[in-house]
């Protein structure tokens, strides 16, 4: 068990905050006091040896799970119980660590069923208003293909999302979420089986997204990427937060080469 | 008064059957992950099974009710093997295929048996009397010997290596199988016990009641609603609530008429999703 | 001759129009109902309640089947829909037709019971033969009403949006749809088309009794839509001509046998239970799309 654990600011003003976070399942315990603070528009990172409970974290963040104890608030409102579509309309969305397209569906079309505030998604209003439906459509299809473009996923975009590769699936992912028009992506290891080739592209991709004003909490291995892009980086082990700093900092902590080293989460 | 105290004794005996077959219910939900609908027509067969080796072998009590259990065993191992075993990763389908499996079981039992309702033989023994209250030796004896079943099901569930592993597998499926524990043993040994079960309940009821294709299909609503209010997944819970719901049903036609039967455990199950959908026992995250 | 093809097509009809609420529960939301019957006889007496008792006209009738299907739909929707797994609803709705035809019986001075009700024509100023087309034409009509609809509906937003659910239900949760919301609504709205299916069941039969509505009816459809193709209307209403000629042909299958091959009409139903019972063993392993199915199971 590490010798300090480092202890959270309280700051409700954050795109999203969380203290004293407990989790278990069945018997035993994945997250113990866990906490972490996500600034507005800035990048943060969580890492942290495997089984330390990250993702378990990420999914009680995004509300896909109940706390067992704790809170989360995100811009001063308390959304410990919130719904997780409730989160997501709110503005905090996630991403999935397998990502979960729409498989039969074609590329573009999941990114347009990904925008929010459709007329058409009213049974009546779809029969009765079928005009506004097809125009607000159009629109969506404009940003949706831009998006595509930014991803550079353009090509493949009439594709079933089923028959997309591991990475061009991660990208679909991020654009679905995108089309929401969040201001904080949860990314669970949006890095995992993308080829050497292609993480600089997303590096970069990320790093333009967070200058258009999206806040980013990014779970990872890849500590390329992490250093990379995050300003802040929390590092997880057995459920609870460990240290906390600038990516030099934690990277050149003992106790988290320790944790890395050490194997037992 | 009276009637109260009847309708409470008549009801450990209801309450025990619905108890087996929740039980059985749970235990397939255990390791197969979907509620198997065909489960009444293992209780049918087993029915069945002990009525014919009686009335046209003449074998002796025990022997009927042996054979009913092994008649329902052997043809649930059969639907297991070539059918459920295949779709073991799809139980969406696999409940769907239940559906079919009970209508087909139900079609071949009348087409077989006919659809008249036959009577087990028997022998007929006074009734004791406390007080006012009749007591029937066959409902005791009916009783005593679903509880005896109840309870050498969960000692195999508690004390053999089976019964742990049934329940490891139950709690859950992957890390039991990292822990080196044989699925295919647990799946077979599983069903094989709730289909034990199942088919024993038939025995006794028909040695209570009138045999008819559509018995066991009868006692799936409640069975259902049993297996959900003590928790999906919860042998124990399934156990404890199939008494509950017995009795209350029991309880519940002194007032209401007894059509509503199963009226009333729809009503309880209804209420158990509404209020605590993982039931009394209820571990998992399942509402949402 | 033509009577029967009359009445086997309005059979054939009715049947079509539970498919097509089927589908679009199953199909394309992925909801498991099988309580169809259930929506039936409650469409069935709400109708034939307030028309043979108290007078009201035919339209008023079908509007009371289609609310009562849809309000009985809610509370059941409510309890098992926001659940996370897909049993519940199968599981309660598996209760509903015991618990329906247990209200229908037990409830004689409401429902006449197991005596029955007769039900009234539509149009009682023309003739029987007359009455028996314009059922025919009715539910023609409805099935190309109900067709365009869902049609339309399915490829709206909202189409997109539950077909997307039945694909993903937690990444649809990610992108913030109401999943619950999307679920109960379809749910609804298949249950108050059933029902309305009941109160043209109820006129085309004539007379009202508990046991016209057997449980095996509902597995019929799940036959029906499973053959036709889930997600596809049109696939759906074939399923249902399908369904009908199976029917229809094995009683004509009885006839055609010499006498002391033919099998008893109580042999002939476990046949056909078995013979459905087959079906829905055998097709949702080995042939899950059926006809022009746009879903893998």
């Amino acid at each position: 068990m590490a010798a300090a654990i480092s202890t959270p600011t309280y700051n409700p003003l954050s795109a999203l905050y969380a203290d004293g976070i407990d989790k278990s399942f069945g018997g035993s315990k994945v997250l113990d006091g866990a906490w972490i603070d996500v600034p507005e528009k800035k990048i943060v990172g969580l890492i942290g040896p495997n089984g330390a409970g990250k993702s378990t974290f990420l999914t009680v963040l995004s509300k896909f799970a109940e706390p067992d104890a704790g809170r989360i608030i995100s811009r001063v409102e308390d959304v410990t119980h919130l719904s997780p579509e409730a989160l997501a309309r709110a503005g905090v969305v996630r991403t999935f660590q397998v990502p979960r397209e729409f498989s039969e569906l074609s590329v573009l079309d999941n990114m347009i069923i990904a925008a929010k505030d459709q007329i058409g998604e009213s049974a009546w209003k779809a029969i009765v208003f079928p005009k506004r439906v097809a125009a607000q459509n159009r629109a969506i299809t404009g940003r949706a293909r831009e998006l595509l473009d930014f991803l550079g996923l353009s090509a493949v975009s009439a594709n079933a999302a089923k028959n997309l590769s591991g990475g061009q699936k991660k990208l679909l992912e991020l654009g679905r979420a995108l089309m929401t028009d969040p201001f904080l992506l949860l990314l669970d290891e949006p890095f995992a089986g993308v080829a050497p080739g292609l993480v600089d592209v997303l590096i970069e991709k990320l790093r333009q997204l967070n200058e258009r004003g999206i806040g980013l909490l990014i779970v990872e291995h890849n500590m390329e990427a992490i250093n990379a892009l995050c300003g802040h980086v929390y590092v997880m082990m057995r459920g609870a937060i460990l240290t906390d700093g600038s990516p030099k900092h934690v990277g050149s902590d003992p106790r988290v080469l320790e944790a890395y080293l050490g194997g037992a989460a | 008064m009276v009637l109260f105290v009847q309708a409470l004794l008549n009801g450990i005996t209801n309450g025990a059957f619905i108890a087996m077959m929740a039980l059985g219910i749970t235990l397939v939900f255990g390791v197969a992950r979907f509620p198997n609908v065909a489960h009444g027509e293992f209780l049918t067969i087993g029915a069945y099974g002990a009525y014919w080796c009686a009335a046209l072998v003449h074998a002796p009590l025990a022997v009927a009710t042996v054979f009913g259990a092994l008649l329902s065993i052997a043809v649930g191992l059969l639907a297991y093997v070539l059918v459920f075993r295949r779709i073991a990763d799809r139980p969406v389908t696999a409940l769907l295929v239940s559906i079919g499996l009970s209508l087909f079981l139900r079609g071949l039992i009348s087409l077989v048996a006919g659809n008249g309702q036959v009577f087990y033989d028997m022998p007929l023994w006074r009734a004791w009397r406390v007080g006012s209250v009749r007591i029937l030796p066959l409902e005791v004896g009916i009783a005593v010997a679903s509880l005896i079943v109840i309870l050498i099901t969960h000692l195999i569930l508690k004390h053999t290596r089976i019964g742990i592993e049934m329940r490891a597998v139950s709690d859950n499926p992957t890390l039991a199988r990292t822990g080196g524990i044989n699925s295919e043993r647990v799946n077979r040994a599983t069903w094989a016990i709730a289909l034990g079960v199942a088919g024993l309940a038939g025995t006794f009821l028909a040695a209570k009641t009138a045999i008819m294709p559509d018995m066991g299909w009868n006692l799936l609503l409640p069975a259902f609603a049993a297996a959900v209010l003590g928790g999906l997944g919860s042998p124990y819970g399934a156990i404890g609530a199939g008494l509950i719901l017995g009795l209350a049903q029991n309880v519940a036609t002194l007032w209401i008429s007894d059509i509503y039967r199963t009226s009333f455990a729809f009503v309880v199950l209804i209420a158990v999703l509404l209020i605590k959908p993982s039931g009394l026992a209820g571990k998992g995250e399942v509402a949402r | 001759m033509t009577a029967y093809l009359v009445s086997m097509l309005t059979e054939a009809g009715i049947y079509a129009l539970l498919a097509l609420s089927l589908n679009i529960q199953w199909g394309y939301t992925g909801l498991q109902n099988f309580g169809l019957v259930g929506f039936l006889a409650i469409g069935a007496y709400a109708y034939t309640l307030p028309v043979a008792l108290l007078g009201w006209p035919p339209i008023a009738g079908i509007l009371c089947a289609v609310v009562l299907g849809a309000a009985v739909a809610y509370p059941m929707g409510l309890a098992s829909i926001r659940l996370r797994v897909g049993f519940y609803l199968a599981i309660v709705t598996l209760g509903l037709g015991e618990v329906v035809r247990s209200v229908i019986v037990n409830e004689q001075w409401l429902t006449q019971g197991t005596r029955g009700i007769a039900v009234p024509m539509m149009l009682p100023e023309l003739s029987a033969r007359a009455n028996q087309y314009f059922m025919l034409v009715l539910v023609l009509c409805l099935i190309a009403l109900v067709f365009f609809l869902f049609e339309r509906l399915g490829k709206s937003p909202f189409g997109r949006t539950i077909e997307a659910i039945r694909d993903n239900e937690d990444a649809a949760r990610s992108l913030g749809k109401s999943v619950a919301g999307f679920k109960i609504r379809v749910f609804m709205i298949g249950a108050a088309l059933a029902a309305g299916a009941g109160a043209l069941d109820a006129v085309y039969v004539g007379y009202l009794v508990p046991d016209q509505f057997l449980p095996i009816i509902t597995f019929y459809i799940w036959m029906a839509v499973i053959i036709g193709g889930s997600g596809s209307n049109r696939g759906v209403v074939t399923g249902s001509l399908i369904l009908v000629f199976f029917l229809e042909g094995s009683r004509f299958l009885k006839d055609l046998l010499p006498m002391g091959y033919a099998p008893s009409d109580a042999q002939m139903a476990s046949l056909r239970l078995m013979a459905i019972g087959l079906a829905l063993t055998l097709v949702p392993i080995y042939w899950p799309r059926g006809l022009w199915g746009r879903k893998e199971f």
